[in-house]
């Protein structure tokens, strides 16, 4: 049992899963001499609180939402601190300050504990009642817990897929162009008629990372007849045969795949 | 690794040359995934495509590109391909 009070450091309930970015040995542990055998997790700003659980403090900020006009408010703020660029945010600050008649200090709590709530409810994938309203404690208030429940209920499938389109992965594939030419002659060759297809892909990196560059690049390439387009069979025949783990999607594009691709070769 | 030159005999003159080739696609690799968990969603089944396209400019010096698609932009990608496929048998 950890007695030392470090400031930068919150206690996480026992069972709830670890937050990798946040473990680290305690700094200022008093009795160094004993094992840690709570897991503690850092508090950074941003958007690490997405796995940590909530502290006694988020549920006490929660509550300013009791403030709220309407149950729409409420729905309106759980949207806007999903996102990962709600914690930052100055100007949604301001409309929570104003709608709720709180001070900054009071609306930054909120919208950090609406944010990790969300989040804690997207890292799960809790898409039941009893499971989100698990996340409050007992003494918590009856009609806001239920509210918020409802909410997280109806938007937690939305979440879920906007997390996953947003986490992290090589550059994305935006747009492809193309477009067939026939070469009928050159400097070298003064009659011919070679076919060639010039293929342009828009690729996107990470805007995070590009800072001021745009983060849209496109890569221009030449094919010809004698470079046919790529073999791509092997890639559908093998997103066919993870039957279970593809989406359906997937699956139900495969049958006609395969009918094409028959043709092709 | 030799460049995939295109030989034509000129009828008139009976020479042997190569028009040249702009940015050609020299490899294409690709590999199929699936995300079991990140750290917004701890179970997850997301199939995607990555793939590394292999450029070589007219000097002659290839270069890298990476990256993914999900299982309905591959099979858009892969549409278009087959498009282009058909149009350049038929040109």
């Amino acid at each position: 049992m950890v007695t030392a009070y470090c400031p930068l450091l919150t206690l996480q309930q026992p069972g709830q899963p670890p937050s990798p970015k946040g473990l680290q040995p305690p700094a200022c542990s008093a009795a160094a001499s004993e094992p840690c055998d709570e897991l503690l997790s850092v508090s950074l700003s941003g958007d690490s609180g997405k796995m940590a659980a909530l502290t006694a403090e988020d549920f006490a900020a929660l509550q300013s939402l009791l403030k709220a006009s309407s149950k729409d408010v409420v729905r309106q703020l759980c949207q806007e601190s999903f996102s990962s660029s709600a914690v930052d945010s100055k100007k949604l600050l301001d409309i929570t300050c104003s709608s709720l008649s709180v001070t900054q200090e009071e609306a930054e709590q909120l919208l950090r504990a609406l944010h990790r709530l969300t989040r804690l409810a997207v890292f799960r994938d809790l898409s039941s009642a009893e499971a989100i309203l698990a996340l409050f404690p007992e003494n918590f208030h009856q009609n806001l817990k239920n509210l918020l429940t409802k909410i997280i209920l109806e938007h937690v499938s939305t979440w879920r897929t906007e997390a996953q389109a947003n986490q992290i992965s090589l550059p994305r594939l935006v747009d492809l162009d193309w477009r067939v030419d026939i070469k009928t002659s050159s400097d070298s060759i003064s009659r011919m008629a070679v076919p060639t297809c010039l293929l342009q892909m828009k690729i996107r990196e990470d805007p995070s990372l590009c800072g001021d560059k745009p983060s849209v690049s496109a890569v221009t390439v030449e094919l010809t007849l004698r470079q046919k387009p790529p073999r791509l069979e092997g890639v559908t025949s093998t997103v066919a045969c993870e039957g279970d783990s593809a989406s359906a999607a997937a699956l139900s594009g495969q049958r006609e795949i395969r009918a094409q691709l028959a043709e092709l070769i | 690794m030799n460049k995939p030159w295109i030989r034509q005999r000129s009828e008139i003159t009976g020479q042997t040359a190569a028009p040249k080739l702009e940015r050609e696609l020299v490899d294409f690799q690709w590999k199929l995934g699936m995300a079991v968990s990140s750290d917004s969603c701890r179970s997850l089944k997301y199939p995607y495509v990555s793939v590394l396209l292999k450029v070589a400019d007219p000097s002659g010096q290839v270069k890298n590109k990476s990256f993914e698609m999900t299982i309905p932009q591959f099979q858009n990608f892969y549409r278009q391909f087959k498009e282009i496929a058909a149009v350049i048998e038929t040109v």
